[in-house]
C-alpha cells in the first residue's frame, strides 16, 4: 500500500478532516477535555504519511498525479478533486504536517480548561486539513476552495474568544482584509482559465498560458495572483490584519499567522514560477513590494512593546523576503530555481524558529497571567529556564546568527537578489532591494534581540496578574487547575489562592508545552546546517520538481548555490550590530533607549503608530465606504422600503375586505367549503 | 327494468349524504351536527355497499365495516370532547367557540328567538317494573 | 316482465277449487279481517294484544304469498319503502328542533338504511350496525343530551346557522352527484350497440318464438359485434362477450322443427341474454362485473356464506387494516376515557 503514494495521498488532508469532524460532532458532549485526541491523531498520522510521500518523491514518484473524483462538470469545465505530489509539496506538507502536530500537542496543555476546547480543535483540525489540502492540489479551483478555507480557519481562531471585542474586531479585520487579496487570486484565475482554453489544472495552465501572444494577459494574471498572496501573506498594503491577528490564542499565531497559513501566498508565487519567471516587470513588482514590506515591518518592530506583535511584525518581515526571494528569480540570469528554492527554504526555516518563538511567547504569556506587554515584566531567564534557552535559540536564528538554521536561508535570498542587482532592466531596482534588505537583516536582528533582552534580562519583574491567573501544573495546583482554564480575560473566574505565592520554577509551563518547544528549538539549530550547505533540499527541490515538472523555462541548467562569501559577512556583521546594540540598549545601558527614542523622536512615533497606516486606510477606505454605506442605508431606509411598504399595503386593502370572512364559526368555515366543493364539482361536469 | 339498478342505491347514498351535510352546517347543537356526520357516513356506506353488490366484490362491506370502526371511535371521542366543552360553558350551542377570529372582527351574538322557550317535551319512556297497583275504577256508561 | 296478472288464468268457480287454488290469499284476508274486528274500540276491552298478533300474521303471509306470487317486485317495493324512509327521518332529523327527537329520527334513518343493506346482500353489517348505531351509539347520544340539555329547548336549536348557504350549498352538491350518475348511466358508453341491443330485447319480446324476426336480430347482433371490435374496453369484458356470443348461437338457428317446449325454453333463453346484454351496455364496461352474472339480472352474486366471506377477506386481504382498526378502537377507549374524565372546569379556562 505504501509503495505508491497514490493510495494514501488522499489521506493526508481526510485524516485531519475527519479528526476535525468527530471534534465537530462529539466534542462539546462527550470528548470534552480529551477533544485534541482526535486533533493530534490525525496531524501526526498525516505528518507519518507526509514523511512517507516525501521519501517516495525521493524514490522518484516526483510526479504523480492522484484524480479519482469529479468535483463539478459545467460545459466544457471539468474540475477534479485532483491532488499532486512533487518535491514542492512534499516539502510544504512535511512542514505543515510536522510543525502542526507539535504545535496541537503544545495547544492541548496551553488551552487545557477552556470552555471552547473542543471548538479550538476542531478548527485546528480543519485548519490541518485544508492547509494540507492546498498544498496537495492540483488544479487551481481546489487550490482557491482550500484557501478559503484556511481562511476561514484563521477567522474561526483569531476570533476564538469572541465575547472579547477586540479578538472578534481583529477575525473580522483578517477576514476581509485577505478577501480583498482573495478577490485578487480570483480574478487571476478567471484570466488564466480563460487563456489556457478553459482549464485549470497546472500543467495544462502552465504549458497553455506559456504561449507568448498571452504574456499581456498573463501579466495581469500573475499581478493578479500576487494580489492573492499579498492578501493571505500579509504584504504591504494589506499587511495590517496580521498584527491584529494576535489577538488568537498564541498556538493559532504560531500555526496559522507564523508558520503555515500566512506562507501560502509564498507557496502560491511558488508553484506558479513557470508562469511569474515570464514576466520580469511582474517579478520586479513583487520584489519590490517584498523588499517594502520587509524594510517597512522591521521598523515598525524596533518599538512595539507588544511581544506578540513584535513576533507579528517580523513574520510580515521575514515573509517579505520570501517575496523578495520569488520576485529575484530572473530567468534569464538563471537564477529561477534559485531564487525559489531560497525562497521557500526559508519558509521552512522561518516555520521552524517563528513557530518557536511564538510557542514561547505563548509559553511567557502563560506563565504572566496572560500580560504580553514587554515593559511589565522582565528578567524572566531564571524563572521560565527552558522557555528562555528555547526562546534564545530562535531568536538567534531568526537574527541570522551565524550556522544556525536562519543564517543559511537569509544568505541564500541575500546572494539571489544580490544576483539579479545586475545586468538587466531592473537592475537598480534590485540594488536597492538588495540594501534594503541587508539593513532589515540589522534590524531584524535588533527587534528580536531587543524582545529577547526586554524579557528575559534585566531585573526580575512579574506583573500581579501571574500570580492571580497563574495555574500550574504541579500537583498541588489541581483544583486551580481542573477550574480555571487557560485565563483569558472575561473568561476568568476569580481566583481561589491569589495570596499563594508559588514557588518561581511554578511559572514554567508544563512538559507538554516544552517538550514542543525543545523539539522547535532543535528543529531551528539544525534544519538549515542540515539543508543547507549540504545542498539537500536544493537537489531535492531540482530533481524532482523543476526538473519534472512542466513550465520551467530551463530545469536542465544545473542549480549552483551561490555562496557570495562577502555579503555572508557582511549580512553578519549587520546582524551582529543589531544583536549588540540591543545588548547595549536595554542590558548594558538601559538609558541608551531613551536617547534613542528621543534623538529620533519622529521616527520613533511613527514606527510605533504603525507609520499610521491604519489610520491611513481607514481614512482612505474605511470612512468612505461607511460615508457610501450611510447613504445607501438612506436610500434602502426611504426609497426601497417605502416601495416594498406601499407594495404591501395592496394586500392589506384586500385583507381587510375579506376579514370578516374570518368569524371564528366553524360552520361558517364548513359552509364555505362545501359550496367551494359544490362549484368544483359542478365545473368539472360542465367542462 | 324488473330489478334496481345501481343508481337507485346511489341516488339514496346522495341524498343522506347532502342532507347530513346540510344538517352539520346549519344546526347549532354539537350533538346534533355530530348525529348529521354520522349521517353523512350512512349515505357514504350505501353507496359503497351499492358498489360492493353490483361489482360482486366483498371489498365494499370490509370498508363499510372499517366506517362502522371509525364511526364508534369517533362516537366515543366526539362525546367525550362534547361533554367537555359543555362543562366549560354550560350549553351545546357550538356558536359559542368563535375565538378562532381575527382579532379585529365583532364576535357574532345571535338575535333570541321570538318563540317562547318552552321546556323541552321529554319522551314518553315506558316505565321498567311493574307498574304500582291503582284504585280500580269502575265505568258506567 | 313478470307482472302481478301476466300469469292470470281461467278459474273454475266452485268453492273446493276456489278453496284448492286460493287459500293462501284467503288467509291473510280472513286474519286481517279478525284482527280489525278485534282491534276496533268498544264498550268491552278485549287485550290488543291478540289483535295485533292476529294483524301481524295477516300481513306477514300476505306478504309470503306476495313474494311467492310475483317474484322480482318484493325488492322493489321494500327498496323504496327502506329508501323513502330513510330520507323521510333524515330530513326529520335535521329539522327537529327537539335533539331527542332529532336522535330517534337518526335511529329510524339507520333501521331504514339497514333494510337496504340487506337488499344489498350484506347481512352481517345490517346487524352489526343496527347493533352499533341504533344499540350503542344513538343510546350513548341520548344519555349526553339528557345529561347536558335539562333546560329545554335552546336558543341554539330554535336558530339555524346560514340555512339559505347551507341548502344551496347541499343542493348544488346533490345536483352535481346526481348530474355525474345521470351522465354515467343514462348516456351508455357506447350509444350504438346499446341501442342495438335495446332493439334486440324489442325483439325479443315475443309470445312466441316463430314470431321472432331472426334476420333481422342477426343484423343487430352483427351491429353490437362490430362496435365491441371499435373499443378494447369491450373486448377485453369477457362477461359481455360471453353474452354476445350465446345469443348468436341461439339466433344461428331459427328452431322451427324443434317441439313446443323447446322453442318456449329458446325464446327465453334469447330473452334473458338480449334482456342482459342491454342492461350490461348500459354500464361503463369498467362497471361491468368480470365473473358470473346472473342470467336475469345486471345484479352481480356475492358469496352466499356472506360473514364467512367477509371474515376470510378481514383476515387476509385486509389483516393489517384489521389490526390498526383495532389499535384505533383501543386508543380512542383510552382517549375518551382521558378526555372526558377530567372532572373540574378550570382545566379549560
Amino acid at each position: 500500500m505504501f509503495d505508491d503514494p497514490q493510495s494514501y495521498l488522499w489521506l493526508i488532508p481526510f485524516l485531519p478532516l475527519l479528526g476535525s469532524a468527530i471534534i465537530a460532532v462529539f466534542g462539546k458532549k462527550f470528548l470534552r477535555g480529551w477533544s485534541h485526541v482526535p486533533c493530534i491523531v490525525g496531524a501526526v498520522a498525516a505528518c507519518g504519511l507526509s514523511v512517507l510521500a516525501m521519501t517516495a518523491v525521493q524514490s522518484g514518484h516526483d510526479n504523480v498525479v492522484w484524480r479519482s473524483l469529479t468535483w463539478f462538470q459545467a460545459g466544457d469545465v471539468d474540475v477534479k478533486l485532483s491532488l499532486r505530489l512533487d518535491a514542492l509539496t512534499a516539502v510544504m506538507l512535511v512542514t505543515v504536517t510536522f510543525i502542526g502536530s507539535w504545535i496541537a500537542i503544545y495547544a492541548s496543555s496551553y488551552m487545557h480548561g477552556d470552555p471552547g476546547y473542543h471548538r479550538f480543535f476542531a478548527a485546528v483540525s480543519l485548519f490541518l486539513a485544508s492547509m494540507t489540502g492546498l498544498v496537495l492540489a492540483n488544479n487551481f479551483i481546489v487550490l482557491y476552495a482550500c484557501w478559503e478555507g484556511v481562511g476561514l480557519c484563521s477567522y474561526l481562531l483569531v476570533g476564538f474568544w469572541f465575547a472579547k471585542p477586540s479578538a472578534a474586531a481583529a477575525a473580522r479585520k483578517a477576514f476581509l482584509v485577505t478577501r480583498l487579496g482573495d478577490i485578487g487570486l480570483f480574478l487571476g484565475i478567471l484570466i488564466l482559465w480563460s487563456i489556457s482554453g478553459y482549464s485549470l489544472e497546472y500543467d495544462v495552465v502552465f504549458r497553455l498560458a506559456a504561449a507568448p501572444e498571452h504574456r499581456d494577459l498573463l501579466a495581469w494574471a500573475c499581478v493578479f495572483l500576487f494580489l492573492g498572496a499579498v492578501g493571505k501573506s500579509a504584504q504591504f498594503p494589506l499587511h495590517v490584519w496580521l498584527p491584529d491577528a494576535m489577538e488568537g490564542p498564541s498556538p493559532v499565531s504560531a500555526l496559522i499567522h507564523a508558520a503555515t497559513m500566512v506562507t501560502a501566498g509564498v507557496y502560491l508565487v511558488a508553484r506558479c514560477t513557470p508562469l511569474f519567471q515570464l514576466v520580469p516587470d511582474v517579478q520586479a513588482y513583487v520584489a519590490v513590494t517584498g523588499a517594502f514590506t520587509a524594510l517597512l515591518a522591521g521598523t515598525i518592530a524596533l518599538t512595539q512593546t507588544d511581544l506578540k506583535r513584535v513576533l507579528a511584525y517580523s513574520t510580515v518581515s521575514q515573509l517579505g523576503y520570501m517575496f523578495l526571494a520569488l520576485g529575484s528569480g530572473l530567468m534569464y540570469k538563471n537564477l529561477a530555481a534559485y531564487a525559489v528554492a531560497a525562497a521557500i527554504f526559508h519558509l521552512v526555516t522561518h516555520a521552524f524558529f517563528k513557530a518557536l518563538l511564538f510557542l514561547g511567547a505563548g509559553s511567557v504569556m502563560h506563565a504572566m497571567g496572560d500580560v504580553i506587554d514587554m515593559r511589565r515584566f522582565s528578567g524572566l531567564r531564571k524563572v521560565l529556564p527552558t522557555t528562555h534557552w528555547t526562546f534564545l535559540i530562535g531568536s538567534a536564528a531568526l537574527a541570522g546568527f551565524p550556522l544556525l538554521s536562519g543564517f543559511w536561508s537569509k544568505d541564500e535570498i541575500l546572494a539571489v537578489v544580490h544576483g539579479a542587482s545586475s545586468d538587466n532592466p531592473h537592475a537598480a531596482i534590485y540594488f536597492f532591494c538588495f540594501l534594503a534588505a541587508m539593513v532589515t537583516a540589522g534590524m531584524t536582528a535588533f527587534y528580536t534581540f531587543r524582545a529577547y533582552f526586554m524579557t528575559f534580562w534585566g531585573p526580575e519583574k512579574i506583573p500581579q496578574e501571574a500570580y492571580s491567573h497563574h495555574h500550574g501544573h504541579a500537583d498541588h495546583d489541581d483544583h486551580a487547575h481542573d477550574h480555571h482554564g487557560h485565563g483569558h480575560g472575561n473568561h476568568h473566574a476569580a481566583p481561589t489562592h491569589a495570596s499563594a505565592e508559588p514557588a518561581k520554577s511554578h511559572f514554567e509551563s508544563g512538559e507538554v508545552m516544552l517538550w514542543p518547544l525543545r523539539v522547535l528549538a532543535v528543529g531551528a539549530l539544525l534544519v538549515g546546517i542540515v539543508l543547507g550547505p549540504t545542498h539537500l533540499f536544493f537537489d531535492f527541490l531540482q530533481n524532482h520538481w523543476m526538473k519534472t515538472s512542466v513550465g520551467f523555462v530551463d530545469p536542465k541548467v544545473t542549480l549552483e548555490v551561490h555562496h557570495n562569501i562577502p555579503i555572508m559577512v557582511g549580512s553578519v556583521l549587520f546582524g551582529l550590530a543589531g544583536i549588540g546594540l540591543a545588548y547595549l540598549a536595554y542590558v548594558k545601558r538601559p538609558s541608551l533607549a531613551a536617547e534613542l527614542k528621543n534623538s529620533a523622536k519622529f521616527l520613533y512615533h511613527w514606527s510605533l503608530n504603525k507609520f499610521y497606516l491604519d489610520e491611513l486606510f481607514y481614512a482612505l477606505f474605511v470612512q468612505p465606504l461607511a460615508g457610501l454605506a450611510q447613504m445607501l442605508r438612506m436610500v434602502d431606509h426611504y426609497l426601497v422600503d417605502g416601495l416594498v411598504d406601499a407594495v404591501a399595503q395592496i394586500p392589506v386593502v384586500f385583507a381587510r375586505a375579506a376579514r370578516p370572512i374570518q368569524n371564528g364559526l366553524v360552520q361558517f368555515y364548513a359552509v364555505l367549503m362545501a359550496l367551494g366543493l359544490a362549484g368544483l364539482l359542478i365545473a368539472i361536469l360542465l367542462r | 327494468m324488473s330489478s334496481l339498478a345501481l343508481e337507485n342505491y346511489l341516488i339514496v347514498g346522495a341524498l343522506l349524504f347532502v342532507l347530513g351535510m346540510i344538517g352539520f352546517l346549519t344546526r347549532r347543537n354539537m350533538i346534533i351536527m355530530f348525529l348529521s356526520a354520522e349521517l353523512m357516513l350512512q349515505g357514504v356506506s350505501i353507496n359503497l355497499l351499492a358498489f360492493s353488490r353490483f361489482r360482486g366484490h366483498l371489498g365494499g362491506q370490509a370498508l363499510v365495516m372499517f366506517i362502522l370502526t371509525v364511526a364508534a371511535c369517533e362516537a366515543a371521542i366526539a362525546l367525550a370532547m362534547i361533554l367537555v366543552l359543555y362543562r366549560s360553558r354550560r350549553t351545546l350551542d357550538v356558536s359559542v367557540w368563535q375565538d378562532l377570529r381575527e382579532p379585529t372582527v365583532d364576535p357574532i351574538l345571535d338575535p333570541e328567538p321570538d318563540l317562547p322557550i318552552a321546556p323541552a317535551p321529554m319522551p314518553k319512556l315506558t316505565p321498567s317494573g311493574v307498574e304500582p297497583k291503582q284504585p280500580h275504577e269502575t265505568s258506567h256508561v | 316482465m313478470t307482472s302481478l296478472f301476466a300469469q292470470a288464468r281461467p278459474v273454475s268457480l266452485s268453492v273446493d277449487a276456489i278453496l284448492r287454488d286460493h287459500w293462501a290469499v284467503l288467509v291473510p284476508v280472513l286474519l286481517g279481517a279478525a284482527a280489525l274486528l278485534l282491534l276496533l274500540p268498544r264498550a268491552r276491552r278485549i287485550s290488543p294484544v291478540a289483535g295485533g298478533l292476529l294483524g301481524g300474521a295477516a300481513l306477514a303471509l300476505a306478504g309470503l304469498w306476495w313474494i311467492n306470487r310475483v317474484g322480482p317486485l318484493p325488492e322493489i317495493v321494500l327498496f323504496y319503502v327502506f329508501a323513502g324512509l330513510a330520507v323521510l327521518g333524515a330530513t326529520l332529523m335535521i329539522v327537529q328542533s327537539n335533539p331527542v327527537y332529532a336522535a330517534l329520527s337518526f335511529a329510524l334513518v339507520i333501521l331504514a338504511s339497514c333494510g337496504l343493506f340487506l337488499l344489498l346482500a350484506a347481512p352481517l353489517l345490517m346487524a352489526a350496525t343496527i347493533i352499533i348505531y341504533a344499540g350503542a351509539i344513538v343510546v350513548t347520544f341520548l344519555f349526553v343530551i339528557m345529561l347536558a340539555q335539562q333546560a329545554g329547548v335552546s336558543n341554539a336549536d330554535l336558530l339555524s346557522r346560514e340555512p339559505f348557504l347551507a341548502v344551496l350549498a347541499g343542493f348544488v352538491l346533490l345536483i352535481a352527484l346526481v348530474g355525474v350518475y345521470d351522465r354515467t348511466f343514462d348516456k351508455p358508453f357506447n350509444r350504438d350497440a346499446y341501442d342495438a341491443a335495446q332493439k334486440l330485447h324489442a325483439l325479443s319480446r315475443t309470445p312466441k318464438l316463430e314470431d321472432v324476426d331472426f334476420p333481422a336480430a342477426l343484423k343487430l347482433a352483427d351491429a353490437i359485434d362490430e362496435q365491441f371490435g371499435k373499443q378494447e374496453e369491450f373486448s377485453k369484458n369477457k362477461v359481455l362477450q360471453n353474452f354476445l356470443v350465446n345469443l348468436r348461437t341461439e339466433l344461428s338457428d331459427s328452431g322451427l322443427e324443434l317441439d313446443e317446449s323447446q322453442k318456449q325454453r329458446k325464446l327465453e333463453k334469447i330473452h334473458d341474454h338480449a334482456n342482459s346484454l342491454s342492461g350490461l351496455l348500459r354500464l361503463h364496461p369498467l362497471l361491468v362485473p368480470e365473473e358470473g352474472t346472473s342470467a336475469n339480472q345486471v345484479n352481480a352474486v356475492l358469496p352466499r356464506e356472506n360473514v364467512r366471506a367477509i371474515g376470510k377477506m378481514m383476515f387476509t386481504e385486509y389483516l393489517l387494516a384489521f389490526e390498526l382498526a383495532g389499535v384505533l378502537l383501543l386508543v380512542a377507549t383510552i382517549g375518551a376515557i382521558v378526555i372526558a374524565g377530567r372532572r373540574s372546569t378550570e382545566d379549560l379556562k
